[in-house]
């Protein structure tokens, strides 16, 4: 006899009892603590910060814990975190040539002013798994450079600025920028608008989009002008003060893509930009974010539109990781009502199509209907 | 701690809602009943004082739907008492033309609408909504109303509002998606007309 | 900055009985506001999307973010709510998302259709009629109905105000030249007050004639779309048809298993391997209500067929 599925409350919290304990795993392992994840997992903090579109690695690495290192996961709760905070009032914009720079890399020129500083990177390493790790290693201390690093390091791009061979960097408006964490997206968007989408939009859409142009698809043309990844630091201007105060520092990763341009009717060859910025270090993300702030720019470089990732409308409406995979997941839930209805109206097209192939096929060798 | 900051002769002595979130919840409901059934009318119970000429229920709706996010045109000076009352509850922002406020307050209904936002057709909903207080406001056959929200039709009786008022609505509104959102208010009492609703004028025996 | 003055009064009211740390109905009174201008747009333009400036909520979008955004901002300590699922007061998403409102806002639910002042739903109209006064909030994951003829949003904004819906015919026409009848059997489209065509959200077609002069105000919210529309009450609401193809809805052979009914939507049972199958109503309360009230069905699992729709 059929029983309606009721004690959907206990079973939810059943649910959520398992989750934990499967969080917790194996108890005579000792519990992981923030302190470890913010340090020995900061490229994953940093993630979540910069996708979870809030600077804060203690509640990164919490969200981290808590979704037992589902990235995703912990992107999402941050964000819902997020949206609950009251909004104080708008930082200065960062300046980036004041970075304290610990890491600074250019493709295009071989040596400029600054130099070009390695810093940490995954870049030469022979990706050889190293088993000293696998006990606990002495990791070898980094020796600190008897040089000091220029307090402000002048950007590639402004060094091409100099000769005018790159276009001008738009000077911002005096508005209050356009904010998608409050308003709905409209298109075409604005570039601010682009731009925040881009900063907190999934790591690996964005990687395989940038990936697509550099195989043809929306080709760009795009040189790494420069990366810089340090601290700079964050100011306010206080309504009551009227002057800038520091409340922070936070640590970014900037990427500035220079691309070729063949100019147009109006605009003489130059250089384009391709801007990203990420929170922490994640050249992987700053760098194709750069590429793809580029490839969305076609249309309005009068450039032909064939490829997904000059499709702005594609580009930004899939981006969100917290939006793509809950909707995608959603199928999990109940859709018998909606398969109902496809039940009754597919029997019923099976239902008119087998009665006329029927009359054609007199040897009615066709199954009738195969749930009979 | 920017309260502290504020010169104190900004600080109106007119209170807001006692209670934000219980109180602005039960407003916007009788908001959202009046929009939703034009004509309807309800009243606000709240302990509210406004700076006179703003009427209660005018000051209930404002409190209830304005904030820092929102452009406001009112008909009375920017240094009158009601402005300096609604800036310091809500934060709204007073804009200097009719034109480009997403809320308009006529304290005195007017003759003719001055330059509002319509809306446009791709985007009908960044319309203005105008708040217009009237003298009283009851059920008497003097505007028969009809359109969505309306079973049939329902009569409203909204005194002091000039006839030519309701013929500029009636052009605006002929612009669908484009139009005007009215909330009318009297004391205690409001009621609403979307764009939506159409306006009859009953000829009553006074001519 | 003196725009939180206000707010910052606590809601003594409300505090005791919400969660800790969050206000009422968890959403903050800034966003309530924004969602309530959108909303009360969405009411003066029947059928029309209103974007809005949706919130990550503590449930994944696709989840029902949209009405449960809705619900937050409308909600107050003496609405009584329902929320179903599938027209189930007890699958575990609706279980979900009454407990979300039981915890942070503490108001009380219902499964008693005519018991709810605010009804949340996914994918079903309640059998029993609603009422005046009544709120029906839907929530929505995709709510242009133009989506599937035009992906681009640019696009189809400019076919909605140009009244365009040529395409939505055509479209429909071609599916009746190819299998003889409309296809579409759930999230139907529907015109509004003669003007904008709308997407009903999933709910099969058989729901759609409830939707027409309802006495209950109809809200939709599409969280992840950030999208609001509504029907104001007594308003029309017809579902895209054809002079010589008029729209018709479901209906099945048998009645309800449990309860006898045949005039509502039943969902379809599968109780063993061997092909047997039964009907249930998929509106749990309304099927319970006729329990209580004495009606029975037939119980047992019938031999299946299919009863022609022509």
């Amino acid at each position: 006899m059929y029983v309606a599925v009721k004690g959907g409350d206990a079973a939810i919290e059943n649910s959520q009892t398992l989750l934990a304990e499967e969080r917790r795993g194996d108890r005579r392992v000792p519990e992981l603590t923030l302190d470890q994840i913010k340090n020995q997992l900061s490229i994953s903090v940093d993630r979540v910060m910069a996708e979870g579109s809030l600077y804060d690695r203690d509640l990164a690495a919490l969200a981290i814990k808590q979704a037992r290192g589902d990235i995703v996961e912990a992107i999402f709760l941050l964000r819902a975190y997020r949206t609950t905070l009251p909004r104080f009032g708008n930082t200065h914009p960062i300046d980036t040539a004041k970075m304290q720079i610990r890491r600074r890399i250019s493709a295009t020129f071989k040596d400029l002013p600054g130099g070009q500083i390695l810093g940490p990177s995954f870049d030469y390493t022979h990706r050889l798994l190293d088993f000293s790790l696998v006990e606990n290693s002495d990791s070898p201390v980094a020796e600190e450079a008897s040089e000091n690093i220029l307090a402000e390091m002048p950007r590639v791009t402004e060094l091409l600025d100099d000769e005018g061979l790159i276009e001008k960097e738009i000077d911002v408006n005096e508005q209050e920028p356009f904010d998608v964490t409050r308003n709905s997206l409209k298109f075409p968007a604005s570039r601010e608008a682009r731009l925040q989408n881009l900063a907190r939009g999934d790591e690996g859409f964005l990687l395989a989009l940038a990936y697509s142009t550099q195989r043809g698809w929306g080709k760009t043309h795009p040189f790494a002008g420069e990366i810089r990844m340090g601290e700079v630091g964050v100011e306010i201007i206080p309504e009551e003060l009227g002057f800038p105060i520091e409340v922070g520092e936070i640590t970014v990763t900037e990427c500035q893509m220079v691309n070729q341009f063949k100019g147009s009717a109006t605009i003489p060859a130059q250089f384009t930009r391709g801007y990203g910025l990420t929170f922490g270090h994640n050249e992987r993300k700053a760098m194709s974010m750069g590429i793809l702030d580029r490839s969305l720019r076609s249309k309005e470089l009068g450039e032909a539109i064939n490829a997904p990732a000059q499709d702005e409308e594609f580009v930004l409406s899939h981006s969100c990781n917290v939006e793509a995979s809950g909707f995608v997941q959603h199928l999990k839930l109940p859709h018998y009502v909606d398969f109902q209805s496809e039940l009754v109206t597919v029997r019923a097209l099976r239902k008119a199509t087998t009665f006329s192939e029927k009359k054609e096929d007199s040897t009615g060798s066709k199954n009738v209907e195969g749930a009979e | 701690m920017a309260l502290l900051q504020e010169p104190t002769d900004n600080i109106p002595v007119e209170t807001g809602f006692d209670d934000p979130v219980y109180e602005s919840q039960i407003v916007f409901r009788k908001i959202l009943k009046v929009m939703s059934e034009p004509g309807t009318i309800k009243k606000i119970k709240n302990k509210l004082s406004a700076p006179a000429p703003m009427m209660k229920a005018t000051a209930a709706v404002c409190l209830t739907l304005m904030d820092f996010q929102t452009k406001v045109w009112l008909d009375l000076p920017r240094d009158s008492e009601v402005s300096k009352y609604l800036k310091f509850h809500t934060g709204l922002r007073i804009v200097e033309h009719s034109s480009e406020a997403d809320f308009v307050v006529f304290f005195s209904a007017p003759d003719e609408l001055p330059p509002l936002n319509l809306g446009t057709d791709e985007n009908p909903e960044t319309a203005a909504t105008v708040i217009i207080q009237t003298q009283s406001l009851d059920d008497t056959k003097k505007l028969k109303l009809t359109g969505p929200g309306i079973k049939k039709s329902r009569f409203l009786n909204a005194e002091n509002i000039p006839t030519s008022l309701w013929d500029h609505r009636g052009k605006a509104n002929s612009l669908f998606p484009k139009g005007i959102d009215i909330i009318l208010t009297s004391s205690e009492k409001l009621s609403a007309l979307p764009r939506t609703t159409k306006i009859k004028m009953i000829k009553t025996e006074k001519g | 900055m003196t725009a939180i003055s206000g707010e910052q009064k606590k809601s003594s009211r409300l505090k005791e009985k919400t969660l800790d740390g969050y206000n009422f109905a968890y959403l903050d009174d800034q966003t309530k506001r924004m969602i309530r201008r959108a909303t009360l747009k969405a009411v003066a333009i029947p059928g029309y999307q209103v974007p809005f400036g949706s919130r990550e909520m503590p449930l994944p979008f696709g989840w029902g973010t949209g009405g449960i955004q809705v619900t937050a901002s409308i909600i107050g300590i003496d609405d009584t709510l329902k929320v179903i699922d599938q027209g189930a007061d007890d699958t575990t998403n609706a279980v979900n998302i009454r407990r979300f409102f039981a915890k942070t806002a503490g108001v009380e639910t219902t499964e008693n259709t005519s018991d709810a002042s605010i009804i949340q739903t996914r994918h079903r109209i309640p059998e029993a009629k609603l009422k005046s006064d009544q709120i029906i909030v839907y929530q929505v994951p995709i709510p242009e109905p133009l989506r599937w003829i035009e992906p681009r949003e640019e696009e189809t904004r400019k076919m909605h105000a140009l009244t365009e819906y040529g395409v939505m015919h055509v479209g429909l026409y071609e599916n009746i030249a190819h299998f003889g009848k409309v296809t579409t059997s759930y999230n139907y489209p529907v015109q509004v007050n003669d003007h904008y065509v709308m997407s009903p959200s999933p709910i099969p077609k058989f729901d759609n004639p409830k939707m027409d002069e309802m006495p209950a105000l109809q809200l939709f919210g599409a969280g992840r779309e950030k999208r609001i529309y509504a029907v104001p009450p007594y308003t029309k609401v017809k579902s895209l048809d054809f002079e010589d193809h008029p729209f018709e809805i479901e209906s099945w052979s048998e009645c309800c298993a449990l309860c006898g009914s045949s005039s509502s939507f039943l969902d379809e049972v599968i109780t063993d391997d061997k092909g047997s199958r039964m009907f249930v109503c998929s509106d749990s309360n309304f099927c319970a209500n006729r329990r209580a009230k004495g009606h029975k069905g037939p119980g047992l699992p019938r031999k299946f067929e299919i009863k022609d729709i022509e």
